[in-house]
C-alpha cells in the first residue's frame, strides 16, 4: 500500500469518527451565513472566509480567532465574531491531533537532526503557539497516527534527506535555508503546473549530480517534498472532516482537458468545467480526485488545485479553470522533481 | 496550438474534428465533414454522385470498404439506381407541382436504393414502400392533416432503410402526421412556423461557439416557445445527456448553453447552410423515435407523391387555388428535397458530412500557428539565465 491509499484509509476512519460531525458543524457554522446576521457583527461567514484564506486547515480557524483583534484595527475594520470557549477547544484538539500526526510521520528525521524540524513543518509560516485547553475527541485516534506515520516514514524524501542531510546550521542559517525553501516553493508555485521553474532547467542542464549546489538544493527539495506531503495529508484529513468524500472531476463537470502535462517539477492538468456546487465551493489548494475514463487516456488522478479561473456569463456561459498540479502515490506535488534532482 | 487543419486537395477542404494543441490535449472541432468548393451545389453533388454510375468506381468503392468479389448484377444495380435518380430529379425540377413529387419520390427510391447497397454491400430485399397514406377526413382542414403510417417492416422500404441508413431506428405502426414530417426539416422551419402558428417543430437551432478552447452550443429561448415547458424539450432529445453535459440556464434566460461532454458522440443534424440543430424526437407508442432528416424527407416524398397520384381531387384544388400558403410550405420542401437529398446520400457515401460553399481559394494564414509554437520549449529552457540575485548559490 502507498502512502496514498494509507491516507485514504485514514480518512475513512476520520469520517466514520464520533467527533466528526461536531467538528464539522462547527466550521460549518463558521462559513455559513444565516440570513438575519448576513452583514452584521454577529455573522460568522466571515470568520470562515478569512480563516478558508490562509490555507492552513483548522489551524486558519484558530489563527483567525486569535487575530481577531488586530483584525478590528485593520485599515479596512473586520468584526469577527468570538469563538465560544468549548468550540475553540475543539479546534484546538483537532488541531493537536494532526500536529501530533505530522511530528510521528517525521520522528526518524527529529530523533536525528532536530534543527530539520522547523524545515519540515507546513505550518512554520505562522507564529502560533497552541493555547492550553482542550476536550476529548477521536479524530485521528493514537493508533491510527501510529499507523499512518509509519507508512509516511517510508516517503523516499526522507530517506534522502538522512542519506545525505544540510551540515548543522545556527539559528541565523536556519533562517537562510527556510528563506531558501520558501523561495524555491514560491518558484514552481509561480511557474504553474505546466512548466518547470526556469531555474531547474539551468541545474538540470549546466550542473552535474555531484555539484555542490545541486547536492544542496537536492536536500532543500528533499524537504520541500516532506513538507508539502504533510500539508496534503493535511488537507485530506481536513477534507474527510469536511466531505464525504473528495470533489470528483469527471465527464459529468468535464468541458476540456489539457494534460497530463510532464516537466522536470513534475506535471498536471489545466481543466475546464461547468461549474457545480461542488467546484464553486473549491478552493486554492483543495485537493480533489479527477475520473475520466473518456479522455483520451484514462485518468484517475489526485490533484491539488492551485488556480481557479472563473467565467460568468448568461449570453456564453459559465466555466471555470482549474490548473491541478498532481499528487503522486507519496502524496508528493513534486515527486518527479525529487527523481529529477 | 488550436487551428483547424485544412487539407485542400483538388478544391476539397476537409475539417477535422480533433486535433492537439501544444500540451498534447484534444481540442475538438464540429463534426467530420468536408467542404467542396462550387458555384452549383445542385450540379456539383450529381457530379459527384455521377462517379456511382460507373461500375469501376462502384466496384473500387466496394473493394475499399471490404466487400470484394461483387456480384456484376449488384455493380449494375446501383448504377441503374444511380442514373434513374438524376433522372427523374432532373425530370421534377422541370415538372409542375402537379407532378413533381411522384418524380422526386421516385428518384429518392433509386437513390437510397443506390446508398443502401454501398453500404451494407447487399440488395435490399424491398417488396413495398413500407408506408401506407392514410387518406385526409373530413375534421382534416389541410394538406398537412394527412398522414403516413409505416407498415410492413420485413420488406418495406422505409424500415429497410431506416435499419441501414438511419441508425437502426424502428418506426413501427403508428402514423405520421405530415406537419410532424414538414415540422422535422431544418430549412423548413420559419416557413413552416409561419403557416402553422400552432404546430411543434422537431427541429431546434443551435449556435456553435468558440470560446478561447471551449467550443460551446447555445439555443435561444425564442426557439422553444412553443413548446409548454422549454426545459421538458431537453428530455426527448435523444442522444443529449451522452453528448453533452446539463444544460446551462442563466437567470434572465438569455440564452441555454450546452458545454460538449468529453468523449461524447455529437448529436444533431444540419441545415443546407450548415446551421446545426438538435432533433426534438417523436413519441410513438411510448417510444421516442429519431429518423434521420433523409428518412423524414422520404416520409413527405411519399405523402406529397401518393396524394398527387391516387388523391387528383384532393391534390389538384390544392395545387391550383389554395389559399392558406401551406403551398409555399410544400414548395418549399419539395425544393430542399431537390437539393439537399442528393447532398445527404452524398455524405452517407462518403462517411462524412458535405458542405457545399462557393467561396474562391485564398491565401491559408499560418502565422497564428507558428507564433503558438515559438522556439522549442528545450531552446527556451537553454537560453534562460537567473539572475544573479536569485541563483542558489548564496544559500
Amino acid at each position: 500500500m502507498s502512502i496514498r491509499d494509507d491516507a485514504y484509509q485514514l480518512c475513512k476512519i476520520v469520517r466514520d469518527s464520533s467527533s466528526r460531525d461536531i467538528v464539522k458543524n462547527l466550521i460549518g457554522s463558521l462559513n455559513r451565513a444565516e440570513s438575519a446576521t448576513i452583514q452584521t457583527k454577529t455573522d460568522r461567514s466571515l470568520f470562515g472566509y478569512i480563516a478558508r484564506h490562509l490555507n492552513a486547515q483548522i489551524l486558519g480557524y484558530l489563527v483567525t480567532d486569535l487575530k481577531r483583534e488586530e483584525l478590528k484595527k485593520a485599515p479596512f475594520p473586520q468584526f469577527v465574531p468570538e469563538l465560544a470557549e468549548q468550540e475553540r477547544y475543539l479546534l484546538i484538539s483537532v488541531h493537536k491531533q494532526i500536529i501530533q500526526l505530522n511530528k510521528e510521520c517525521i520522528a526518524p528525521i527529529a530523533t536525528k537532526l532536530p534543527y530539520y524540524i522547523r524545515m519540515l513543518d507546513p505550518y512554520s509560516r505562522f507564529q502560533y503557539t497552541i493555547p492550553f485547553g482542550s476536550i476529548e475527541i477521536d479524530i485521528l485516534v493514537e493508533k491510527k497516527i501510529k499507523d499512518m506515520a509509519a507508512s509516511f516514514q517510508k516517503h523516499p524524501a526522507i530517506a534522502m534527506i538522512l542519506g545525505n542531510p544540510l551540515p548543522q546550521i545556527d539559528d541565523s542559517n536556519e533562517t537562510k535555508y527556510i528563506h531558501a525553501i520558501t523561495k524555491l516553493i514560491d518558484s514552481l508555485l509561480r511557474a504553474g503546473i505546466l512548466d518547470a521553474p526556469a531555474e531547474f532547467n539551468e541545474i538540470f542542464f549546466e550542473q552535474n549530480k555531484d555539484d555542490p549546489r545541486r547536492v544542496i538544493t537536492r536536500q532543500l527539495i528533499a524537504i520541500i517534498c516532506v513538507r508539502q506531503s504533510l500539508s496534503i495529508l493535511n488537507q485530506l484529513i481536513y477534507q474527510a472532516i469536511l466531505n464525504d468524500e473528495l470533489s470528483i472531476l469527471n465527464e459529468d463537470n468535464i468541458i476540456d482537458i489539457i494534460g497530463p502535462v510532464s516537466h522536470t517539477a513534475g506535471g498536471g492538468f489545466s481543466i475546464i468545467l461547468q461549474p457545480n456546487w461542488q467546484t464553486i465551493t473549491t478552493s486554492l489548494l483543495d485537493l480533489v480526485q479527477i475520473k475520466c475514463m473518456a479522455s483520451r487516456m484514462p485518468i484517475d488522478q489526485l490533484c491539488r488545485v492551485e488556480g481557479i479561473n472563473h467565467s460568468y456569463s448568461g449570453e456564453f456561459g459559465s466555466t471555470e479553470e482549474f490548473k491541478l498540479r498532481t499528487v503522486d502515490e507519496n502524496l508528493n506535488p513534486f515527486g518527479t522533481l525529487l527523481i529529477n534532482i | 496550438m488550436k487551428i483547424l487543419i485544412i487539407h485542400s486537395i483538388n478544391g476539397t477542404i476537409i475539417g477535422h474534428r480533433e486535433n492537439t494543441d501544444l500540451y498534447g490535449a484534444l481540442v475538438r472541432m464540429p463534426s467530420n465533414f468536408r467542404l467542396m468548393r462550387t458555384e452549383n451545389p445542385k450540379i456539383e453533388q450529381w457530379k459527384l454522385l455521377g462517379q456511382y454510375a460507373y461500375p469501376t468506381n462502384i466496384r473500387k468503392y466496394l473493394n475499399d470498404r471490404g466487400f470484394n468479389n461483387v456480384d456484376n448484377r449488384l455493380i449494375e444495380f446501383i448504377v441503374g439506381c444511380v442514373r434513374q435518380s438524376e433522372a427523374y430529379f432532373t425530370a421534377a425540377e422541370n415538372s409542375p407541382l402537379d407532378i413533381s413529387p411522384l418524380l422526386s419520390y421516385y428518384g429518392t427510391v433509386n437513390l437510397l436504393a443506390a446508398a443502401y447497397v454501398m453500404v451494407t454491400g447487399c440488395k435490399p430485399e424491398i417488396k413495398t414502400h413500407g408506408m401506407r397514406l392514410l387518406p385526409l377526413d373530413d375534421k382534416d382542414t389541410k394538406i398537412a392533416d394527412a398522414k403516413v403510417k409505416p407498415i410492413n417492416p420485413q420488406y418495406g422500404a422505409l424500415q429497410l432503410f431506416c435499419n441501414a441508413l438511419s441508425g437502426n431506428c424502428q418506426m413501427g405502426g403508428v402514423p405520421w402526421t405530415v406537419e410532424e414530417i414538414l415540422g422535422s426539416i431544418p430549412d423548413l422551419k420559419k416557413i413552416f412556423e409561419s403557416c402553422y402558428p400552432n404546430a411543434i417543430t422537431y427541429t431546434i437551432p443551435v449556435e456553435t461557439l468558440r470560446k478561447q478552447r471551449v467550443i460551446f452550443e447555445r439555443i435561444d429561448p425564442k426557439e422553444l416557445a412553443r413548446y409548454n415547458k422549454p426545459e421538458d424539450v431537453f428530455k426527448i432529445i435523444i442522444g443529449l445527456s451522452s453528448a453533452y453535459l446539463e444544460p446551462q440556464y442563466s437567470g434572465q434566460m438569455e440564452y441555454i448553453v450546452l458545454h460538449r461532454k468529453i468523449g461524447g458522440n455529437e448529436i444533431g443534424i444540419y441545415s443546407i447552410f450548415g446551421q446545426k440543430y438538435l432533433q426534438v424526437a417523436h413519441l410513438k407508442n411510448n417510444k421516442l423515435l429519431n429518423p434521420s432528416d433523409l428518412i423524414v424527407m422520404f416520409m413527405g416524398l411519399f405523402a406529397f407523391g401518393y396524394l398527387s397520384r391516387y388523391y387528383p381531387e384532393i391534390w389538384n384544388p390544392f395545387v391550383r387555388s389554395d389559399e392558406t400558403g401551406e403551398k409555399l410550405v410544400v414548395e418549399g420542401f419539395l425544393q430542399i428535397c431537390q437539393r439537399y437529398l442528393p447532398n445527404l446520400v452524398l455524405g452517407l457515401i462518403y462517411g462524412e458530412r458535405v458542405q457545399f460553399i462557393n467561396e474562391s481559394e485564398k491565401i491559408l494564414d499560418i502565422s497564428s500557428l507558428e507564433k503558438t509554437h515559438g522556439p522549442s520549449r528545450l531552446y527556451e529552457a537553454l537560453e534562460v539565465r537567473l539572475p544573479d540575485s536569485e541563483t542558489l548559490d548564496e544559500y
